[in-house]
């Protein structure tokens, strides 16, 4: 009984956590200029309407090329790092990893508005740079994270045994441990992007009008006209993709382990 | 292994990329909100002043935000602890693949940034939004109840937002608490709520205590979600702040406004630190 | 003997895997009775019953005349000893071991004496000012057992208490656990898959399979009047030779996997009721290894020796054996016959003979029974 009502609990709490997307995704069906509960008639007018959108097109863009870029520079530096941890010297492993997972601690809106004044005086605020710069910082500590997790669970052993077999370190790192840390570099860079992509915290004070990512058009639309439903769409498909990545994710790992 | 030493260095550029873009901004936003920025201009005067800090805290304005916004984050606290100690009981007691989906819900909130799930909680909230039609629907309210714009809105999206950050580091401490404490206790004579205060709650207080201070902090230092949830009649200190860097661009005062939550935020930290030796001698 | 404890008829399954299937057993007054199986016979079930930590499906269990089925752990008074000893990180040793006088209201000066009191019996009094995390893995086991026993338990249930120490303290600690039990008289259920430790602490084991009671019996009893197959070949180091055996057309003669042999004494009497195929269980330290031909002896090829200090284990090919038998084991402290060499193995008694299919004991009949 006392069970029961513990996951009955866990159950409305889990609902409560996504309830939001839920209906954020539901709404967007919805064919009404203003969401009403119940809704009147289902439709894929938003749909088409944010398809057609050549403002909404490029800030999805952009969103996209810094998340990618941020990604690539996140989980480089990210694995590096992590493998630096585990194999290097042990003394200054904690204070390395605080500094390495500092953005996960301090918030980001307080480093933004310093960022914002230095960014200023370099002459990169509102840049492609800049941008990417800032995004691949504070998504870093994510990659760092997941690869720690990945490569601690990979046994030593076998990246010695490749050696004692005749494969010199660097083949032995290549042909062993980075296939078995596969998963974890996707997980990682799942992680990066998404965050990346979403980020409307730091972006909303370094991005320019030239570099105009979506949640920061998206944050000044709400701030000012309310709700455009073409955006609803999109967050509808933005949340599709994220499900879609840890669906394949899943497939993969599972797959990964099999073998 | 040979490649100790040189191993460590493959840390290098994550550790520089951390201290220069990251860390030394800190640094420089102490020295920024001791500058000033006179009237009407855009032009930062970089005379060390405390005028920054004598405007925060002789207008009321900042301080009646400021109030609002550490009651708003301690209330947001409390609803965590409440909601989110049994959730955390539950996915640490469990394993395998519905362990996992309820650990990847908890993480979307943090995949899916700050906008999304509140651009969801405007259609949920607001008059016409799910809450109030279904409220209507089951004849228990005539007129709509006011989330949107209300505290009680915000707390509901800080709620959502932060929840993810109560429960990870509970799920971690009690990961590490075998089951046998319980059962122990319990075959000692205790009954179920004997074991959870003297067992279970005091073994699970370092995840507490971080999940308390994270969820502060972060609710602390939002505004994305109480501009669009308050929206924009409430003002917390963070979109203050966001404010003054953003529209009005008096950045050195934005300065001394980040750097106000700082000191807040490191009283904490430090208060933290001082109770946990205190508990440990 | 009057039951003290009584568990009667008690199942228990998880969705479709059966834990327990059907238990019935009795414990006397003071009895220390082990739990003894290989991993998933049930033992631990069967244990987290009695403690009040798993409810069974059915059944009953009776201690000292009040039916406990339904009361709750925390009012059944059973000291249980975990075997990761779950020691409250946070507290003192006296506040792990006080725990449960603190839950039944006591306080103050009685607490203390019999914190003591329990601390004395374990020879632990000097390290109550000390954390769980401060005592080595003896000293943490002895906390444990102190905990369980200061609260005066009706009954004593111990889960694999040995099974986190070193061999070396395995063996002290055992001598003790047996002198604790003779001290305080509580009666004592301790799970085990180490049969050195079952039999070496126990009045009576308790020898479980799959979800079932095989046999209880005293130690000596059960290991050399096995009732069943799996009995005889779970008990030993190494276990008895389990053979199979068919009636032979020629009178005295027995068909021993597929080679002819002829029998004389206990062998030939525990084989003389023999009517279909059976199983012959033979202890390896009760055969003979001869170097010349002898009545009743089976004929054999040295396969291989192991020398295990102080004695021999050798297996032994059966001569003219269907493929795929198993060596025949001999232990014995004889240093004759290289591998290669002619061997004759002559039986000195029979463990028992045993129905293929059921495993069930046919001959020699269980003295007393």
């Amino acid at each position: 009984m006392r069970r029961f009502a513990l996951s009955g609990f866990t159950i409305l709490v889990v609902l409560f956590t996504i309830a939001p997307l839920l209906v954020l995704v539901f709404s967007s069906f919805d064919d009404g200029k203003f969401f009403r509960f119940p809704p009147r008639e289902l439709s894929l007018r938003w749909f088409r309407a944010a398809f057609a959108s050549a403002e909404y097109r490029s800030s999805l863009f952009n969103s996209a090329v810094v998340g990618l870029l941020a990604t690539i520079i996140s989980v480089t530096l990210g694995t590096a790092a992590a493998l630096g941890l585990q194999r290097g010297a042990l003394k200054s492993r904690a204070a390395l990893e605080m500094v390495l997972l500092a953005p996960l601690t301090l918030p980001l809106v307080i480093w933004a508005i310093a960022l914002l004044q230095i960014y200023a005086w370099l002459g990169i605020g509102g840049t492609l740079p800049g941008l990417v710069l800032a995004h691949a910082t504070f998504t870093l500590p994510f990659s760092v994270r997941v690869m720690l997790a990945t490569l601690s669970a990979i046994d030593p052993g076998l990246e010695l045994a490749a050696r004692s077999l005749g494969a010199r370190p660097w083949r032995a790192f290549a042909r062993i441990t980075l296939p078995l840390a596969l998963p974890g570099l996707a997980t990682s860079a799942a992680l990066s992007f998404f965050i990346s992509f979403n980020d409307v915290i730091v972006s909303t004070f370094i991005a320019g009008s030239s570099w105009m990512t979506f949640p920061v058009r998206l944050y000044s639309q709400l701030r000012g006209q309310g709700i455009d439903p073409t955006t609803l769409a999109i967050g509808t498909m933005v949340i599709a993709s994220i499900l879609i990545v840890v669906a394949l994710s899943e497939l993969f790992s599972r797959k990964a382990l099999r073998t | 292994m040979t490649a100790r030493g040189p191993a460590s260095w493959l840390t290098a550029p994550g550790v520089a990329l951390i201290a220069c873009v990251f860390l030394a901004p800190f640094a420089l936003l102490v020295a920024m909100s001791f500058w000033s920025q006179p009237n009407g201009t855009l032009l930062v005067d970089p005379t060390p002043t405390l005028v920054n800090y004598e405007r925060i805290f002789s207008d009321g304005y900042y301080l009646r935000g400021l109030g609002r916004t550490l009651w708003l984050s301690l209330v947001t606290v409390a609803v965590s602890v409440v909601l989110g100690f049994p959730v955390a009981f539950w996915i640490a007691r469990r394993a395998g693949r519905l362990r996992r989906l309820t650990m990847a819900v908890m993480l979307l909130p943090i995949v899916c940034g700050a906008l999304l799930p509140t651009l969801g909680l405007v259609n949920l909230l607001s008059p016409l939004g799910i809450v109030n039609g279904t409220l209507k629907s089951l004849g228990l309210i005539d007129r709509s109840i006011p989330l949107l714009g209300t505290q009680t809105g915000i707390l509901i999206g800080l709620v959502q937002a932060f929840l993810p950050m109560m429960v990870l580091p509970l799920v971690a401490v009690l990961d590490r608490l075998p089951p046998s404490y319980e059962e122990a206790a319990k075959s000692l004579g205790a009954r179920p709520a004997q074991v959870w205060r003297r067992v279970v709650l005091p073994l699970a207080a370092p995840g507490l205590i971080a999940g308390s201070v994270l969820v502060f902090c972060a609710s602390l230092t939002s505004f994305v979600t109480p501009q669009i949830l308050g929206q924009g009649k409430i003002a917390t200190f963070a979109a203050m702040t966001w404010q003054q860097a953003s529209l009005v661009l008096d950045w050195p005062f934005a300065s001394a406004l980040a750097m106000v939550m700082l000191g807040l935020m490191a009283a904490l930290g430090g208060a933290v630190l001082v109770l946990r030796r205190g508990a440990r001698s | 003997m009057t039951a003290y404890l009584t568990i009667r008829d008690v199942a228990k399954s998880y969705g479709r895997a059966t834990a327990l299937r059907r238990i019935d057993m009795e414990i006397a007054r003071g009895e220390f009775l082990t739990l003894l199986g290989p991993s998933g016979s049930g033992k631990t079930t069967l244990l987290r019953i009695l403690a009040g930590l798993l409810e069974p499906d059915r059944g009953a269990l009776v201690l000292d005349g009040r039916d406990i089925t339904r009361s709750p752990a925390w009012e059944r008074d059973i000291g249980l000893v975990f075997q990761n000893y779950a020691l409250f990180p946070h507290m003192d040793v006296r506040g792990n071991v006080g725990f449960g006088l603190e839950m039944r209201g006591i306080g103050g000066a009685e607490a203390a004496r019999r914190i003591d009191e329990a601390l004395d019996t374990v020879s632990m009094r000097d390290y109550g000012a000390r954390r769980p995390s401060e005592l080595s893995g003896g000293q943490q086991q002895r906390i444990a057992i102190a905990r369980a026993i200061a609260i005066k338990p009706r009954l004593l249930l111990l889960d694999e208490p040995l099974s986190n120490l070193d061999a070396v303290l395995r063996q002290s600690v055992r001598v003790e656990l047996r002198e604790l039990h003779q001290r305080t008289g509580l009666t004592t259920v301790m799970v085990t898959h180490d049969q050195v430790e079952a039999l070496t602490l126990a009045d009576r084991v308790a020898l479980m399979d799959g979800g079932e009671l095989l046999q209880i019996d005293p130690p000596e009893r059960l290991y050399e009047c096995p009732a069943s197959a799996f009995a005889a070949g779970f008990l030993g180091s190494p276990p008895a030779n389990l053979l199979s055996v068919e009636p032979h057309s020629e009178a005295g003669a027995i068909r021993l996997c597929g080679a002819l042999w002829r029998p004389t004494g206990p062998a030939a009497a525990a084989l003389s009721g023999l009517r279909g195929p059976a199983r012959l269980a033979l202890r390896p330290e009760t055969l003979r290894l001869l170097a010349e031909p002898a009545p009743g002896a089976i004929p054999g090829r040295m396969k291989a020796v192991e020398y295990m200090g102080g004695e021999r284990l050798a297996h032994v090919a059966i001569d003219g054996a269907a493929p795929g038998t198993p060596a025949l084991l001999v232990r014995g402290a004889g240093a004759l016959a290289d591998p290669g060499q002619l061997v004759y193995v002559l039986p000195g008694s029979v463990t028992g003979v045993f129905d293929t299919d059921s495993g069930a004991r046919l001959a020699p009949a269980q003295a007393g029974v």
